[in-house]
């Protein structure tokens, strides 16, 4: 039996969970929702979690939080968060585009920057939200950066979220069927379109235009910086980007089965590994 | 105006949140709120945030509105197991309860609260369902979307023989369904002919079909096996009790079908009992698509504002 094919017990002890924080940065008019997972004694470092898209947020978020929690108890100190108009954050999903994504993101970063004692700071993103990262460290914010999965594009990642619309076009049989590229012409006409019980506008579609990861240039550093697009486990990938059908299933099951809390640990292991490696090279301490 | 809070609630802490009501600052009704469960495995803003919208709105007309995250789910720490299945399992018979039920105690004291609506999709709907058995919940109302009244197969599905690999419908329905689409598909016929047919699947059909002509020629009226017999029994204690249900379901035959398997009666509001039933066309199991997130946050409101007049 391979390790992942067990589910894992909470992460968290009750000491821990004490250690975790829910609250709102005002943002405008707004509220950003927030979820602080703090480290036992002073921090190794602060993580800066931007998670995926609106569609995915449901689908990824138990493992999101585990890894929230894996970081908490390995001494770094995790932060995730709502996009305005997403989950528990306030606001319309139709005002939003990337750009207030990433506005959103960089509020979050400076309210964990200016939190004591200073420590280095990473940024992760998973999906889209590893678009938001790649840009917001390109703009020389965070000391290391971490993206999972990263879209080829904004515009990318818009177009195979429209396999959701599809999907259900394909169970509601509409009177006019349409395709992605047809929609994604309707968008561009200002036409908005609901996806998943998202108004989709052109707004969104224009903006995403401006976000892509380009994974051959500035190899391995931009500015001395660290980033890395860290591979993730069929596990891992399966988990945090729906890749792939259930990798556990057993051969000649029955049926197939879900997966809700496999072990991680060896994905998330890796990234720590990678973390703590990099920072101690770049301190030149020998720990 | 939202508000994160958590709330220890049997052992369990729960992380959730508070939408206070809007407007002029005046509550519809001073002492009833909604309480929002969360969806299956979900997190408690639901899938296309359906569960956040809601309360939006609830909260617009007045009314104090929470929505919390069970054990291991979304923020709430707890433990988890290895599959969907076996969590859905778990929830529609009643491993959430105990959690719910300290929580509405927690809140109905915390808030001075006269009573609370309790709602939720899916499996939230079961849960809530399930606050009839406990005394004290102070349960104003039910709201139920899409309400299952099945157990979920939770068997993780030994290796057996490749005939049995196909096999992945679980109730009659779905197996009836599937026997049309194979009867014109070339494929199937083919296999068929090739003796690589799912034998299983037709072994179950001829079963499931035999059980069903008895039951209608004898006049028996039982129920299908996967049936959650406690849920139903908290249903006839919810209309014995006449406590005011909303149900909202999706209007397709098939899920009238499903429905009407468990002697309910989709799309049918019972005044007698206080319970109103609204279907809506065209969309899905999550109740988001072609509109129906918006009308059923419409249909909410209305129905909480007609309890507190």
């Amino acid at each position: 039996m391979s390790e992942a094919t067990r589910s894992v017990p909470n992460e968290g002890s009750p000491v821990l969970e004490d250690l975790e924080l829910a609250d709102y940065l005002p943002a405008g008019d707004e509220q950003l929702y927030y979820v602080l997972h703090r480290a036992m004694g002073a921090p190794k470092g602060r993580v800066l979690l931007l998670g995926p898209f609106a569609s995915e947020r449901p689908h990824r978020y138990i493992p999101w939080v585990r890894w929230a929690r894996f970081l908490s108890r390995r001494g770094f100190e995790a932060m995730r968060f709502d996009y305005r108009g997403c989950g528990e954050s306030s606001g319309r999903f139709e005002d939003q585009d990337f750009f207030s994504w990433k506005d959103d993101a960089r509020r979050c970063l400076d309210w964990l920057e200016a939190r004591r004692p200073q420590a280095p700071t990473i940024i992760h993103g998973l999906g889209m939200g590893a678009l938001l990262a790649d840009k917001l460290f390109r703009e020389g914010l965070g000391d290391a950066l971490i993206l999972w999965l990263p879209p080829k594009s904004g515009r990318d990642m818009l177009y195979q979220q429209l396999q959701l619309k599809l999907a259900n076009d394909f169970v509601l049989k509409p009177a006019m069927k349409k395709t992605r590229d047809q929609y994604i012409a309707d968008l561009e006409g200002g036409e908005p379109v609901e996806v998943e019980g998202y108004v989709w506008t052109r707004r969104l579609w224009d903006s995403a235009s401006g976000f892509a990861v380009d994974e051959a240039a500035d190899r391995g550093a931009i500015d001395g910086r660290p980033w890395t697009i860290q591979p993730l486990d069929p596990c891992a990938a399966h988990m945090f980007g729906g890749v792939g059908p259930n990798p556990l299933r057993k051969e000649g099951a029955r049926r197939q089965m879900w997966l809700l809390n496999p072990d991680l640990s060896r994905t998330f292991d890796d990234v720590v590994s990678w973390v703590e490696a990099t920072m101690c090279r770049d301190r030149g301490s020998p720990e | 105006m939202r508000k994160a809070v958590q709330v220890t609630a049997a052992g369990a802490r729960l992380f959730g949140t508070i939408h206070m009501p809007s407007g002029d600052g005046k509550l519809a009704s001073p002492r009833i709120a909604l309480l929002l469960l969360s969806f299956g495995q979900q997190p408690r803003s639901w899938i296309g945030d359906l569960g956040t919208a809601i309360a939006e709105r609830a909260a617009a007309a007045g009314f104090l509105s929470f929505r919390f995250d069970m054990p291991g789910l979304g923020d709430s720490p707890g433990d988890l197991p290895l599959l969907r299945e076996t969590i859905w399992r778990d929830i529609q018979m009643g491993a959430h309860s105990p959690y719910l039920h300290a929580l509405c105690w927690e809140l109905q004291e915390e808030y001075r609260l006269e009573g609370l609506v309790v709602g939720g999709l899916c499996g939230g709907a079961v849960t809530s369902l399930y606050a009839v058995n406990s005394s004290r919940v102070k349960l104003k109302g039910l709201l139920l979307l899409e309400p299952e009244i099945a157990l979920t197969n939770a068997d993780a599905g030994m290796p057996s023989s490749p005939a049995d690999e196909r096999l992945d419908v679980e109730h009659f329905l779905e197996r009836k369904e599937l026997f049309f689409q194979r009867l014109f598909s070339f494929r199937s016929w083919r296999k068929l002919i090739a003796g690589k047919a799912d034998y299983r699947y037709w072994k179950v059909l001829f079963v499931q079909s035999r059980e069903n002509l008895s039951r209608r020629f004898s006049h028996r009226r039982d129920y299908p096996p996967e049936t959650n017999h406690g849920l139903l029994d908290a249903w006839d204690r919810a209309r014995r009790r006449s406590i005011p249900t909303l149900v909202v379901s999706v209007a397709s035959a098939s899920r009238r079908a499903y429905y009407r398997s468990y002697r309910l009666e989709p799309g049918i509001d019972q005044p007698g009992t206080r319970l109103a039933w609204i279907e809506i066309p065209n969309t899905t199991h999550a109740l988001l698509a072609g509109g129906a997130k918006d009308a059923i946050c419409g249909y909410v409101a209305k129905w909480l504002s007609s309890l507190s007049s």
